[in-house]
């Protein structure tokens, strides 16, 4: 089957182009929708800005970094602690986020004072803190604020510290992605190859592109103990600044997302040689083949076959369980953009789920090429998809359970259709054999809880009734 | 039952096409170097030949033509069966069908941009 243009979409019958129904015996060279490109006028779009791909993905994670956001004071909320990415700090980076808090005179004078003097305040205020990610913002970039002027001045003033910049505003692309390449680019030019790690083992691997979601790279991070391997830098789950500036000495990248992270590690490779093995961390089948794929690397074939075999004694009996009460049931998918075909094959291998519908907000057309690989067909693939194209695709294809974030999570509840928060889970960690084994009972949960469908009875239809006979 | 050349491309194919991420990297030379040295890794080791490996890229390379070796033989395990002759043929034209999937008739706008 061609593209699909959704009865909703009569109005708008550009948005053809990126809704795909699956047919058996196609692939990509039949059909891919048009991803990564600006949203069409008329579809409201659930898409963040670029900035907030850089900072709420990336840059926000690090755990002993100060978030200096140059613009407005909306832009610094939107972008603080609607993740759950810990640390095994203090939290630093969940706890607090700094703004210069543009107002309409510093955008008429100009705002450079205004950042010096945050950035001054806000090293004085967490005097333990040296490092910083300065971003600028829609505002500050229109008004051609100097920040990287700025940030040499603070750094020759204080010989302790070490700035990036990240200069993304929300404009800067179509959606999050750009701000993802931006701070990866960046990063890679300005900082990567600074710092020289103590090497403690053999092999060394950083892992690109997992942000530590409710603790998934605590949950890896067992992994790589039990393996020997040194993780040089997570990029940017539980890390620091300055792990992630010694990446040139890891003996390989561990690549988990592909999309917000994947330029960096091309990079690495092209820059260092250093390999790019692509991973997926979520499910068993996954897991145990990443684990296996690394060992081979390294050689260490028997260590990881050890620690697969352990890990499967533990979880895979509690998993089987899940699985024979949850196969057959029926999933969306409404996320960004990776966990689309990070998790289609994973629910339906180890669990029997079937995915009937994805949905991303930022994924590029490589994103779709591996989900429609992956995927089933009779299923639908749909980019940057707009809310009534949600309802008329849920009506289509009627999911027991919708991984998505809070915002369509709300959208979906008023259907009383169970959501799971496909960002920042559940009761996660997701990643890795446990994880997988939460992520089973957050969906077995959802379909057994009696509330929702409590919520659908409208308690007040019999003195409504009576009101309205009355008025009758 | 027999199965034809072309049914077993196909098997093979839409078991990489379901499986393997190194197919989907974003620069189309990255694919081409990755289908080229994990097709002809994978055909070495279903015949018993140790691949030659000199530089870290291959390295990885092997990491992935080990497992993908380990995923036919217990999904198409009538590739045990076939001769070296035979193998050799099957992968050559998996990774022609691969890179025909992956860049030649790819629709990915990306692949060759240069900001990749
Ligand atoms: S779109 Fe611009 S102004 Fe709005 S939050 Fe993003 S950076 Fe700030």
């Amino acid at each position: 089957m061609p593209l699909v243009l959704l009865e909703c979409d009569k109005v708008i019958p550009e948005r053809e182009k990126h809704v795909y129904l699956k047919v058996e015996g196609e692939d990509t060279r039949d059909y891919l929708p048009v991803a990564n490109a600006p949203t069409i006028p008329g579809s409201l779009s659930e898409r963040g800005c670029s900035f907030c791909g850089a900072k709420l993905v990336i840059g926000g994670v690090l755990k002993d970094t100060i978030q200096m956001i140059h613009g407005p004071i909306g832009c610094a909320y939107n972008t603080w602690h609607t993740k759950r990415y810990p640390s095994d700090g203090d939290n630093f980076q969940l706890k607090y986020v700094m703004s210069s808090d543009m107002k309409e005179g510093h955008v008429v004078f100009g705002g450079d004072k205004r950042l010096y003097e945050a950035m001054n305040d806000a090293f004085n205020e967490f005097p333990h803190i040296k490092r910083m990610i300065v971003y600028t913002t829609c505002p500050t970039a229109l008004i051609g604020d100097d920040i990287k002027s700025t940030v040499k001045r603070v750094t020759q003033e204080r010989a302790d510290v070490d700035i990036f910049t990240v200069e993304c505003p929300g404009f800067a692309g179509v959606s999050q992605s750009k701000g993802h390449h931006v701070l990866n680019i960046g990063w890679v030019n300005d900082k990567v190859g600074q710092v020289e790690p103590e090497i403690t083992s053999e092999y060394t691997i950083n892992v690109i592109g997992d942000y530590n979601i409710q603790g998934d790279t605590f949950m890896l991070q067992q992994y790589w103990d039990k393996l020997g391997i040194q993780v040089i830098a997570h990029f940017t789950g539980n890390a620091k600044y300055d792990d992630c500036r010694a990446m040139h000495r890891a003996k390989l990248n561990v690549v988990n997302c592909a999309r917000s992270a994947g330029y960096i590690a091309n990079e690495l490779m092209k820059r260092y040689g250093i390999p790019r093995l692509d991973v997926d961390t979520w499910g068993f089948n996954y897991m145990a083949e990443a684990i296996r794929k690394i060992c081979t690397f390294f050689g260490i074939e028997e260590r990881g076959e050890a620690l697969i075999a352990e890990e499967y004694a533990k979880w895979e009996g509690k998993l089987n369980w899940y699985k024979e009460r949850l196969a057959g049931k029926k999933m969306a998918v409404w996320t960004g953009g990776p966990r689309l075909w990070h998790w289609t094959k994973a629910v339906e291998d180890d669990l029997g789920i079937n995915v009937v519908a994805m949905s991303s907000k930022f994924g590029h057309q490589e994103d779709f090429e591996k989900i429609i690989a992956r995927g089933r067909a009779g299923t639908f693939y749909i980019d940057d998809a707009n809310e009534l194209e949600f309802y008329e695709v849920l009506a289509r294809t009627k999911p027991d359970v919708i991984f998505t974030g809070p915002r369509v999570g709300d959208l979906v509840k008023k259907l009383h259709i169970p959501y799971i928060n496909g960002h920042g889970y559940h009761n996660g960690p997701y990643m890795g054999f446990e994880g997988f084994v939460n992520l089973a009972r957050d969906f077995y949960n959802a379909t057994r809880n009696p509330l929702l469908g409590l919520a659908a009875k409208d308690i007040r239809a019999p003195r409504r009734s009576a009101v309205l006979e009355a008025a009758e | 039952m027999i199965k034809t050349q072309n049914e077993k491309v196909r098997e093979l194919f839409l078991y990489v096409q379901e499986r393997c991420l190194w197919q989907f990297f974003s620069r189309a030379r990255d694919r081409e170097t990755n289908i080229n040295a994990i097709t002809r890794m994978a055909g070495e080791l279903l015949t018993g030949t140790r691949p030659k490996i000199e530089t870290p890229i291959e390295k990885q390379c092997f990491a992935d033509a080990v497992e993908l070796v380990v995923g036919i033989k217990s999904h198409q395990s009538w590739i045990l069966e076939e001769s070296p002759e035979a193998i050799s043929g099957l992968m050559d034209e998996l990774k022609d069908e691969l890179l025909d999937l992956a860049v030649k008739s790819a629709k990915n706008g990306e692949l060759t941009w240069q900001a990749y």
